[in-house]
């Protein structure tokens, strides 16, 4: 099976970020006081011959401690507590945010930017508010905040980048989230366990299938 | 190394894993030689890992491009200081530096090609024949076969020209998923055949590897022997006779040839521990490196290139050609959780169906055909959650969802969003070739490979044909389509992505029976120089829909018997 097309979404957004990175740098340049858009990582990746049964992360974090509080909230707004399954910030899945953007691979590079530029974004609209960092909001304003975002992504009148930023920024906590234990559980995924033969679904899901 | 050894085998992926296989088996003293690390699956691959365990949580990288737990060794799409390039509508080459090759990272589809595939001249009047026909490969097929093991449908049961392995040697093949069970049903619908796909994994114990647990990707190695790959089936067997000496991290660059040109007498590598150039000479040499890197040797190992008396030496290089559509089946909404793993490879297909009168009335002007599956690794419930493979996937056309309403969303589509797919012929043309760069050099300073790759308008009429037929299945499927891969493309002209990207690169050296026109002859023995062999995916004269692999064994396979025999005659 043809690998790229396996990949159809990340290569469709790989390259609407490059053509938007042109535009990304003036946007970082104008709202920048807080994050440097244009920052690179410098560290080293994995390589091509790696020890997968003992696998390391080969880079250090790098986002500050107010952006990781930023994105604790956005985490949050993204994927809030029900009553069955713990919120992303209840998982620290902004722990892996940070780990993402912090990799030195072209696609995490990207997001960095793109996370960064929407977190400036966030951060400029908290000052309207007469405070300084989104966390720092009221819960109440931080949602019509990032309600705003969402609606104009939606209805597609959001800016290029916003609307990117909100794309990513969703991709990656959905990611993260669902592919720890308690995400598994919550969507229902039972497999990745030895069986000794596979005798297709269970009657109650054929059932519900009419076969 | 003193020159000890029958026969040097280049390579040691399915061709020359085969080839050393069979050579040592019979008694015949092998240098394996081969360009990567020792690998051993059964100590190395990762089996149970979920993506949470690795960096980012496993997704592709540059480094690894089929994610972290992809058990390919120093290779991917791009390596660093291995460098390619291509003209034309673009070219990809895969390739692993490690014991076994691409054997581990395989996907293990193993059909057989049928007797249109190797006649395809005679029987449609386009493209040309292969100088064997099926009934001569047959036996071959079969013989591979019981040595690699693989699950496949009853064979009384096989459609024209899809013909499957016999009954007594393959395995029973594992029941379909839930997703599968509506395809086959949304075939039927459509009067299109579906059957197990032929797939060289065990369901039952065989020469000591055990069954299929159901569980981890096949493309992460197999620690147990159930999925196939040189090494576990072929490569520690072949050591044990004493009969096999293995030289890994040896770069193979030329084959050398005494001053006549037409007798090989072993060849030139650089070992990578010590960055020394050394020889190593044999009786006979046969190249198995890949099919791209066995032209380009030959290409490097002469002026004008080595065994090129035809100047046929790199040219009509194929690929096959794939399609893709995402879809939503709503009817797989709020399913109770069921385990969906099965063997991380298809569970069913449906082989080409059109032939004759039938391809005629269905408008379907183009040579070869297609297979349809289920993207078996991908989407729905199959396998463990990753970020690409399902939640991409899950968000596709969701823009602005978040919040509440994103987490009852996923909890309710999970297992509803899949991938339908096809994978079809590539018309083989001169002017897809390879061509040697002198200005740009690897590593190593060999001259690195140029590919020139262009689709023909029958490939785009196929192309075309893959797309409508996935647009039918999705609606028989109750699918909707929320993502198509190909409809810019399509609206461009251009259905097809990129060359190289399914993996299935094969010819450069085409085997035929005139001397004048292809590089091989039908014992994948060159023309020019007689103690010189091709026994990858380099001899492939047409490339059918067909996953040509197990037809690389089987002419690997088919050449060996070849060497023996001229061995045994002091022909060589």
């Amino acid at each position: 099976m043809s690998e790229d097309q396996k990949k159809p979404v990340m290569t469709a957004n790989r390259r609407r970020v490059l053509q938007l990175m042109a535009i990304a740098g003036t946007t970082a340049a104008v709202a920048g006081n807080f994050v440097d858009a244009s920052a690179q990582i410098k560290s080293q990746g994995y390589g091509q011959d790696v020890d997968v049964n003992n696998p390391v992360v080969t880079w250090d974090k790098t986002l500050n401690g107010t952006q990781l509080k930023n994105l604790d909230v956005v985490g949050d707004l993204i994927i809030p507590a029900d009553d069955k399954s713990p919120s992303a910030s209840q998982l620290n899945i902004t722990d892996f945010i940070n780990e993402w953007v912090s990799a030195p691979y072209p696609t995490q590079e990207d997001d960095r930017k793109m996370v960064l530029i929407g977190l400036d974004w966030l951060n400029g609209q908290a000052n309207v508010e007469d405070v300084r960092y989104f966390h720092e909001l009221p819960a109440d304003k931080q949602a019509a905040i990032f309600d705003k975002l969402a609606s104009a992504v939606e209805a597609g009148t959001a800016s290029a980048d916003h609307s990117l930023f909100m794309e990513r920024i969703v991709y990656l906590y959905v990611g993260g989230y669902y592919t720890t234990d308690e995400g598994m559980e919550d969507i229902g995924y039972v497999g990745n366990v030895p069986i000794e033969s596979f005798d297709g679904p269970p009657q109650e899901v054929l059932d519900k299938l009419g076969l | 190394m003193a020159d000890e050894f029958d026969v040097i085998v280049v390579g040691s992926g399915a061709g020359g894993g085969m080839m050393a296989y069979e050579l040592s088996k019979n008694g015949v003293n092998v240098l394996l030689v081969e360009a990567g690390r020792r690998y051993d699956p059964e100590t190395e691959a990762a089996m149970f890992q979920f993506p949470k365990e690795a960096p980012l949580r496993g997704e592709s990288t540059p480094d690894k491009n089929d994610g972290f737990f992809d058990a390919t060794v120093d290779g991917g799409f791009e390596i660093p200081d291995q460098p390619y390039s291509d003209v034309g509508d673009g070219f990809k080459w895969w390739r692993s530096r490690q014991l076994g090759g691409r054997t581990h990272h395989f996907g293990r589809q193993v059909p057989r090609y049928g007797p249109e595939d190797f006649k395809t001249h005679t029987y449609t009047g386009e493209q040309f024949d292969w100088p064997v026909s099926y009934d001569d490969m047959a036996p071959y097929y079969d013989r591979v076969e019981t040595v690699m093991g693989l699950y496949g449908p009853d064979a009384d049961g096989a459609v024209y020209n899809s013909p499957q392995s016999p009954n007594h040697i393959r395995q029973k093949p594992p029941a379909p998923r839930a997703t599968e069970m509506v395809f086959a049903k949304a075939c039927e619908k459509m009067g299109i055949k579906t059957m197990a796909h032929p797939t060289a994994v065990l369901t039952s114990p065989l020469n000591g590897r055990q069954a299929c647990f159901y569980a981890t990707n096949c493309i992460r190695g197999c620690s147990i022997g159930a999925a196939f790959d040189s090494v576990t089936a072929y490569l520690k067997p072949a050591e044990e006779t004493g009969n096999l000496t293995i030289l890994p991290s040896a770069v193979v660059y030329n084959v050398i040839t005494d001053d006549s040109g037409k007798k090989a007498t072993g060849v030139r590598y650089i070992d990578k521990a010590t960055k020394e150039h050394r020889e190593v000479s044999a009786r006979v040499v046969v190249l198995a490196p890949s099919a791209m890197e066995s032209s380009r040797i030959l290409l490097n190992s002469a002026p004008g290139g080595l065994a090129n008396s035809s100047g046929m030496v790199g040219k009509y290089i194929s690929d096959t050609t794939g399609s893709f559509l995402l879809i939503r089946v709503k009817a797989f909404e709020n399913l109770p959780p069921h385990n969906e793993d099965g063997v991380s490879q298809p569970h069913l297909y449906a082989p080409w169906w059109l032939h004759g009168e039938e391809k005629k009335k269905a408008g379907a002007n183009f040579t070869g055909g297609y297979k349809l599956e289920v993207d078996p690794y991908g989407g729905a419930r199959h396998g463990p959650p990753s970020m690409n493979s399902t939640f991409s996937q899950l968000l596709t056309g969701k823009k602005g969802l978040y919040g509440k309403k994103l987490k009852d969303y996923i909890r309710r589509s999970y297992g509803s969003v899949m991938g339908i797919r096809c994978l079809g012929s590539q018309t083989v043309s001169i002017h897809n070739y390879i061509a040697i760069n002198d200005k740009v050099k690897d590593e190593w300073g060999v001259p690195t490979p140029i590919f020139h790759w262009h689709w023909t308008d029958d490939d785009y009429r196929r192309a075309i044909h893959m797309n409508e037929s996935l647009h039918s299945l999705a609606k028989n499927m109750g699918g909707e389509v929320i993502f198509d891969g190909f409809e810019k493309s399509r609206k461009a002209g251009k259905l097809i992505s990129t060359g190289g990207t399914t993996n299935h690169e094969v010819g450069g050296c085409r085997m035929g029976d005139d001397p004048k026109t292809s590089v091989l002859n039908k014992h994948c023995q060159t023309w020019d120089v007689d103690n010189l062999y091709v026994a990858d995916g380099a001899g492939f004269v047409t490339h059918s829909e067909k996953n040509p692999t197990l037809t690389i064994m089987a002419l690997s396979l088919r050449a060996a018997d070849n060497i023996i025999e001229r061995l045994k005659e002091n022909d060589l």
